[in-house]
């Protein structure tokens, strides 16, 4: 085989063994890696309707084929659990060092279950396990245990780490890894509920290519073009200049998404922070494009990226920037997502302008009150207690007229597209398996391109929401960054291309196709023998009664009866049934029986 | 009244379209969005680049008062239009 090991390590913590499980080579080619690999194993490993932070829960590391080999942006790996947010399959990517040190561990993938006796570091050499005891670590934020982890273990280790957020089960801690994080779902509770504060890897055993010549070559005219005009504005500007074009559009969430736009919103924009700021740019590991932009606040570099600034900032109608860098700092260190952060206390703030909730402070606006709860959260004190919980629970504690403005979808806080404005991506936060998402969904691609209006989703639309989420789903699998989506003039024949250099498959672009849809319809499949109901694909009340009033642009309204239209043709496109279950015939076509039956 | 006839309109850059051109906002006459390009593009040789159509479509989306994305150049222009340049790439 080349370009995988074919196996993966099992870890249970609670014994302290590790043990090698092989993965078929027809797996392999039909989950490819990262995301896709995952969901397979989590449909075998995980037990039924297990609570997310049962000890016995599995918590995935997946790498790729890609991962290891010249292609850039491919230094990327793959966590994979059950959300303890939404009860549903999770899955989150990171870059750099932590996936070429893990895949050469030895596994495609490491599935840790169990929990140690106290808290530990997990270490994994070459396939070996030991628990390192980390009593001094607990406690400590990222940048800190990080720094530690180095000191301790010297540079051939990489580690993936949580901060206090992750020990205090916060449902929407992240893992983190060289200031990258595996940001969404809560995956740094699952990893702190097995009181592991790091997993720390190294390894020597690398992959063969297939083809070593043509896999060069590829890398090379890969990385030519990502310094070309598909990929400038990562590099020029970063994420962080989505905020004043979605400001315009009149698409930016704004004070909990009662609004489309801020008044003050160029003070928080990308393009002020680079006129006003001093910026550097960075790269993850073997990435020519260098999207980091680290910017120097008054408390010290901080890297900023657009889905942080719109929750910290406008979703707090907040347009301060040396409060929202310092916020997204703090939720740095403390391990916390940006995005399920600012929106939980966003709604917390709604709640409190309409009663429904007493804390004085907490107000749209407020950067004290901000930072305060930011504190409270990791820590889980007092009000932090609940909203650790995320915006879903502490709705259904406070009652009906509260869930129904609740910016959620399956328990996951939507990011930074208003869906009235831009309704093929309200077509994707409804559907996605992991929840309101962006990047597994991508339909915002459809909605910024002429082939939509973006202001009336049609049933037509279901079609574009699908290409993108197909492509994302390839590219979270092979692995390789969606920010090189635009460089590729035909991306199956490509990435087949790729994948043949690399593992010698006689793969195609048709089969790549049909891999993308077996991999949706395997999450959706993982969610159904979870619980999941047709009532879960839809957007909080709020989304259908109250149009976005007009600002910049003219104002958007979304009905359900839309949304259901929208709905049924993605359900139909997909080959799923009308209420969104997935018929047996189609198991067959996606060879996926063998998968449902073990 | 050498422009008499001509509509006068406002082009708002966003993202690297404001970056390459180190403007806001650019006042201009044109009486289609090909003719508006055209001048942007003749005022701003370094947007040049971020119009070309690629296989996978320019870099830039052009977008009348905020409506529509435009695929159209042939669209008419008139008095006041505000024609607003942003980056094709959405995603964060």
């Amino acid at each position: 085989m080349h370009g995988i090991h074919g196996r993966y390590l099992r870890v249970d913590v609670t014994q302290t063994q590790a043990t090698f499980h092989p993965i078929p080579e027809s797996v392999a080619r039909r989950f490819l890696g990262g995301v896709g690999l995952a969901t397979w194993l989590l449909y075998r490993e995980a037990p039924v309707q297990i609570d997310p932070l049962d000890a016995q829960a599995p918590l995935i590391f997946a790498f790729s084929p890609l991962v290891g080999t010249p292609l850039t942006t491919s230094a990327k790996f793959a966590v994979v659990a059950k959300s303890p947010l939404t009860n549903r399959l999770n899955d989150a990517l990171a870059s750099s060092h932590f996936a070429l040190a893990g895949k050469r561990s030895g596994a495609d993938a490491i599935v840790i279950t169990g929990q140690a006796a106290r808290p530990s570091v997990l270490m994994i050499e070459d396939g070996k396990i030991t628990l390192e005891p980390a009593e001094d670590l607990w406690g400590l934020e990222i940048p800190d245990a990080q720094a530690r982890l180095r000191q301790r273990l010297g540079p051939a280790f990489h580690f993936a780490v949580i901060g206090p957020a992750g020990e205090h089960l916060v449902r929407f801690a992240t893992i983190s890894h060289d200031r990258r994080h595996a940001g969404r779902g809560g995956l740094g509770a699952v990893l702190g509920s097995k009181r592991l504060k790091a997993v720390a890897v190294h390894g020597t055993q690398r992959c063969t290519l297939a083809d070593p010549a043509g896999v060069v070559a590829a890398a090379r005219s890969l990385s030519e073009r990502s310094f070309g005009p598909a990929t400038a504005k990562y590099r020029e500007l970063g994420t962080i200049a989505n905020l004043l074009t979605l400001n315009r559009l009149n698409a930016l969430p704004t004070r909990n998404f009662q609004q489309g736009q801020l008044a003050d919103a160029l003070h928080i924009a990308g393009e002020a922070l680079h006129e006003q700021q001093t910026v550097t740019r960075e790269s993850c590991a073997a990435c020519t494009i260098g999207c980091e932009h680290i910017v120097a606040s008054s408390q010290g570099p901080v890297r900023i990226e657009y889905e942080t600034l719109f929750a910290l900032g406008s979703l707090c109608g907040l347009a301060d920037p040396d409060i929202v860098l310092r916020a997204a700092q703090r939720c740095d260190a403390l391990g916390l997502d940006t995005i399920s952060t600012g929106a939980t206390i966003a709604f917390a703030m709604e709640c409190v302008e309409r009663g429904l909730l007493t804390s004085p402070d907490l107000r749209f606006g407020r950067g004290d009150a901000l930072l305060a709860a930011i504190e409270q959260i990791a820590s889980r004190s007092n009000l932090g207690d609940w909203l650790a919980e995320g915006t879903k629970r502490l709705a259904e504690r406070l009652g009906d007229e509260a869930l129904s403005f609740a910016p959620q979808v399956k328990g996951l806080e939507i990011p930074g597209y208003d869906p009235r404005a831009m309704q093929t991506m309200a077509l994707g936060f409804a559907v996605n398996s992991r929840g309101a998402d962006h990047n597994r969904s991508s339909a915002y691609e459809a909605d910024f391109s002429p082939h939509v209006d973006r202001r009336f989703g049609r049933p037509e639309s279901a079609r574009w929401a699908i290409e993108t989420e197909d492509k994302a789903t390839i590219m979270d699998s092979l692995i390789l960054c969606k920010f090189l989506r635009g460089v590729f003039e035909d991306f199956y024949r490509e990435s087949a291309s790729l994948l043949r250099g690399v593992t010698g498959w006689d793969v195609t672009a048709e089969e790549l196709r049909l891999t993308a849809r077996r991999i949706v319809t395997a999450k959706k499949l993982y969610n159904i023998r979870e619980g999941w109901t047709p009532a879960e694909d839809t957007l909080p009340e709020r989304f259908f009664t109250q149009p976005l009033p007009d600002g910049l642009a003219p104002g958007a309204s979304l009905t359900r009866d839309r949304l259901e239209a929208m709905k049924s043709a993605y359900y139909q496109e997909r080959g799923w049934d009308p209420k969104g279950f997935v018929p047996a015939d189609l198991l067959q076509t996606l060879q996926l029986t063998d998968m449902v039956a073990q | 009244m050498p422009h008499s006839g001509v509509p006068e309109i406002i082009v708002e850059f966003y993202a690297l379209a404001r970056r390459r051109a180190g403007l806001k906002e650019m006042p201009l006459r044109a009486a289609t969005v090909a003719e508006a390009v055209h001048e942007i593009t003749r005022r701003c040789p370094r947007l040049r680049e971020l119009f070309l159509q690629k296989p996978n479509g320019p870099s830039v989306l052009i977008s009348l008062n905020a409506g529509p994305f435009l695929t159209d150049w042939n669209t008419t222009l008139s008095d006041g239009d505000r024609l607003v340049i942003l980056s094709a790439d959405a995603g964060g």
